[in-house]
C-alpha cells in the first residue's frame, strides 16, 4: 500500500474521532434543545445581551388606547391573548381574546399559535409584569412580533371603567378622549350616560340599547340600531 | 447559515455561489472520468469502483467539513433543512433510478457531463429524462398517496437513533475505508475490461 | 519497460499529490478554526419550562414591607441594586444600594458581582422607577440561571420616604397581577344599576358579557368580536 493512500486513508477518521471527542462547546441550553447532540459553538438565536437590547427600550409595550382603537376597528392582524387562567377568562375577558394560561404557554400546541407571521400578538394579563415576563420567556423561545399590554387590564379598565372627566379648562382632544373611553366602555358593556347625542330626540336611543348590541354572542331584535364598529368613533346613534 | 453566510457572504452573492460551485462539479466530475458510460456501470459489473469511492469521499469530507464548521460556529446546522424522509417511496425510486443507471449508463449529473463533451448518447438519455418526468407528472395522481406514506419527517440517522453524530460519522469513515479496500480486492479478480 | 513503470508512477504520483494538497489545505483551515474559536460569554441557563413554572412562585418577588423590615434590621444578606440610571441614582437610591444601569448589565463584567454574591449566599434585590423596570434584568439574570435575585413589586417612589418602620407597618398589598376590581360583577352592577335610572323602552333581556371566544385558534381571530348581534 502506497504511504500516501494509508495517509488520506487515515485523514477522515482520525479527524471524526476527534470531533467525537471535542468538548461541548454549546454552553447555552437553548443551543442544545434546538439543535439535538450538536456541539455548536455559537448559538445564532437570541442571547441574554440581544434580549436585553431589546428589552430595554419600551417598543413591545402597547398603551391601553391603542388597544382600544385596534379592538373598536377589529383590526384582523392582531391577536388578543389572555394569558390569565381560565375561570377569569371566564368572567370576563377583552372582545376577541383567546385564552392561554400562562402555564400551558409551552405545550406544542400552544406554542404553534405563535409561528404564524400574519399577527401581531397582544399578551394580556391582569397587571403588566406577568405578560411581561411571559414575553421574555417566548422571545427567548424565538418568537417574534408580541407585544404586551401595557398595564394590563387592570389599567386598561381603570381608563374606561371610569375615565377621568376633564375639567371645564382642559383642551377639547381632552374632551374627545374622555368621549372615546367612554365610547369604547360602552363596547364592552359598560352604560354609557354620558354619550354624546347631537340634539334631537329623534336620535335618542336608549342606552340599554347600545350596551347590549355591542355584544359579541347575543342576539337583539331587529330594530335596534346596529352600531357602527368603525375604528374609534364608538357608537353613534342613527 | 450561520455568520458566514448571511454576515460575510451576503445572499445576493447566491446565484453566483451556484454558477461556480457548478462550474466546480462538472470539472470534478470529468477529471474522475465519469463522462464515459463504461467508467459509470463499472459499479455493477465490479471492474471499476471509481463511483463508488468519489461519492464516498465526497459524502464524507462533506459531512465531517459540516461538522466542523458548526463547531466554530460558522455555519448553524441546526437551521439546514433536508428533505423529509419517506422510507417505502425513497427505496422504490431507488430501484428506478438504478435500473436506468446500468441499463442506459448515465445518472442524471453525469448525463450532463456526456452532453458537455459532445457524446450523442448524452443527448439521448437526456431526452429521455425529460419523457420520465412529464410521465411521471402526468400519472401522479395515480400513486399520489403512495408518495406521500410513511413519512419520518426531516430527521437524521443520528437523531432518529440517539446516538452522537460524531460517533455516527466515525463510524461511516471506518466503513468507507473498508469498503475501498474490499472493492480493490474485488477489482484485481474481475476481469478487465476495455474502455 | 522501466521507462514506461516509471512514466506511470510519476502520472500516479502527480494525481495523488494533487489530492494530498488539498487535504494539508484543509487541515490548515481546520487548525485556524481553532484557533480563532471564541467561547460565548453568555447564554441562558435555565429550561423554558422551568422558567414557566417559575411565573407563579412568589419567591423572586420582594413586597416593600418586606424590604423595609429587611432594611431597619440591617439584614446583611440582602443587597440592594439599582437598575435605573446614573443620574436617577444620584437623585436618590435605597442605603448602600449598587447601581448597575440595566442598559450596561452586561458590559465590564458585571454579571461577576451577582456571582460573588452567591457565592456569598446573599441575594440581590433589583428595583427601579416601577416593578417593570426591575423586570427586565430579573429576567434576564434568572434565565442565565443566577437564582440569587429578587425584584422589588413597587418603585422606588413608595420607598423614598426612608421611613422603614411606617412603610413596613402599611397593609396594602402591592401585586400587579390581582384584579383591581372583579370586571365581570363591576359591569353587570353597572348595568343593573342604569337599567333601574332609565326607563327601557323594550324588553330586551340581561345582556350577556362579552362571551369569551373558544375555539378560535389563528383561522379568525379578532373577527370573532361581533359579527352577530345585527
Amino acid at each position: 500500500m502506497k504511504k500516501r493512500y494509508i495517509f488520506l486513508a487515515l485523514v477522515p477518521i482520525v479527524l471524526s474521532v476527534l470531533l467525537a471527542l471535542l468538548p461541548d462547546k454549546s454552553n447555552s441550553i437553548d443551543a442544545k434543545r434546538i439543535a439535538k447532540n450538536l456541539k455548536s459553538a455559537k448559538y445564532t438565536g437570541v442571547s441574554p445581551d440581544k434580549l436585553l437590547l431589546e428589552a430595554v427600550n419600551d417598543d413591545r409595550f402597547i398603551q391601553p388606547d391603542e388597544l382600544a382603537t385596534v379592538i373598536m376597528g377589529q383590526d384582523p392582524s392582531y391577536m388578543l391573548i389572555d394569558l390569565r387562567d381560565a375561570g377569569q377568562f371566564g368572567k370576563f375577558t377583552l372582545p376577541g381574546a383567546i385564552n392561554i394560561p400562562s402555564d400551558q404557554i409551552m405545550t406544542e400546541e400552544n406554542r404553534a399559535t405563535f409561528e404564524s407571521d400574519a399577527y401581531k400578538y397582544v399578551l394580556i394579563s391582569n397587571g403588566t409584569i406577568l405578560s411581561d415576563q411571559v414575553w421574555m420567556i417566548l422571545r427567548r423561545a424565538g418568537y417574534d412580533n408580541l407585544k404586551v399590554l401595557n398595564g394590563g387590564l387592570n389599567q386598561f379598565y381603570q381608563l374606561y371603567l371610569n375615565p377621568p372627566k376633564p375639567g371645564d379648562l382642559d383642551p377639547s382632544e381632552a374632551f374627545d378622549n374622555y368621549r372615546f373611553r367612554k365610547a369604547v366602555g360602552a363596547h364592552l358593556g359598560l352604560p354609557n350616560p354620558d354619550e354624546f347625542i347631537p340634539g334631537g330626540s329623534a336620535a335618542v336611543v336608549a342606552p340599554s340599547v347600545t350596551t347590549e348590541t355591542a355584544k359579541s354572542a347575543t342576539k337583539t331584535p331587529a330594530k335596534k340600531v346596529v352600531p357602527v364598529k368603525a375604528a374609534g368613533g364608538g357608537d353613534e346613534g342613527c | 447559515m450561520g455568520p458566514l453566510i448571511p454576515d460575510i457572504i451576503s445572499p445576493e452573492w447566491n446565484n453566483i455561489i451556484a454558477i461556480v460551485l457548478g462550474i466546480a462539479f462538472g470539472y470534478v466530475l470529468e477529471s474522475a472520468g465519469f463522462s464515459s458510460s463504461r467508467k459509470l456501470v463499472g459499479v455493477f459489473y465490479g471492474y471499476d469502483f471509481a463511483v463508488l469511492r468519489v461519492f464516498f469521499t465526497a459524502a464524507i469530507t462533506a459531512s465531517i467539513g459540516l461538522l466542523f464548521m458548526d463547531y466554530f460556529g460558522w455555519v448553524n446546522m441546526a437551521a439546514l433543512d433536508g428533505l423529509p424522509a419517506r422510507v417505502y417511496p425513497i427505496i422504490v425510486g431507488g430501484i428506478i433510478m438504478g435500473l436506468g443507471f446500468v441499463t442506459g449508463g448515465f445518472c442524471p449529473g453525469t448525463c450532463i457531463t456526456a452532453i458537455g463533451i459532445g457524446k450523442l448518447d448524452g443527448y439521448v438519455f437526456f431526452g429521455g429524462i425529460i419523457l420520465g418526468v412529464f410521465v411521471f407528472s402526468e400519472m401522479f395522481p395515480l400513486f399520489e398517496n403512495f408518495y406521500n406514506s410513511s413519512n419520518l419527517g426531516d430527521v437524521s440517522v443520528p437523531q432518529k437513533f440517539d446516538i452522537s453524530p460524531y460517533w455516527f460519522m466515525v463510524g461511516v469513515s471506518v466503513i468507507a475505508i473498508i469498503a475501498f479496500y474490499v472493492t480493490l480486492q474485488i477489482r484485481k479478480r474481475i476481469k478487465k475490461v476495455e474502455y | 519497460m522501466s521507462d514506461n513503470k516509471t512514466v506511470n508512477h510519476m502520472i500516479e504520483l502527480t494525481k495523488t499529490n494533487r489530492i494530498t494538497f488539498g487535504v494539508i489545505i484543509v487541515l490548515v483551515i481546520l487548525l485556524l478554526g481553532f484557533l480563532f474559536l471564541k467561547p460565548v460569554k453568555y447564554a441562558f441557563n435555565t429550561t423554558l419550562d422551568k422558567e414557566i413554572a417559575d411565573l407563579k412562585v412568589a419567591d423572586y418577588q420582594i413586597s416593600p414591607q418586606a424590604l423595609a423590615q429587611a432594611l431597619l434590621k440591617k439584614d446583611a444578606s440582602m443587597v440592594c441594586v439599582d437598575v435605573r440610571s446614573p443620574f436617577e441614582f444620584a437623585k436618590g437610591h435605597l442605603p448602600e444600594a449598587q447601581n448597575i444601569y440595566k442598559v450596561n448589565l452586561f458590559t465590564d463584567d458585571q454579571i461577576e458581582f451577582f456571582k460573588d454574591l452567591k457565592k456569598g449566599n446573599k441575594t440581590a434585590v433589583l428595583y427601579g422607577g416601577s416593578a417593570s423596570e426591575a423586570n427586565v434584568p430579573f429576567m434576564i439574570l434568572k434565565q442565565m440561571g443566577i437564582d440569587n435575585v429578587k425584584y422589588l413589586t413597587v418603585g422606588y417612589e413608595v420607598m423614598k420616604s426612608g421611613n422603614w418602620t411606617e412603610i413596613a407597618a402599611n397593609t396594602t398589598q402591592y401585586n400587579d397581577e390581582t384584579p383591581v376590581v372583579d370586571f365581570a360583577k363591576f359591569i353587570s352592577d353597572a348595568q343593573v344599576q342604569n337599567q333601574h335610572t332609565v326607563t327601557a323602552t323594550d324588553n330586551a333581556p340581561k345582556p350577556e358579557i362579552s362571551k369569551p371566544k373558544t375555539v378560535v385558534k389563528p383561522a379568525t381571530p379578532a373577527a370573532g368580536g361581533g359579527d352577530e348581534g345585527c
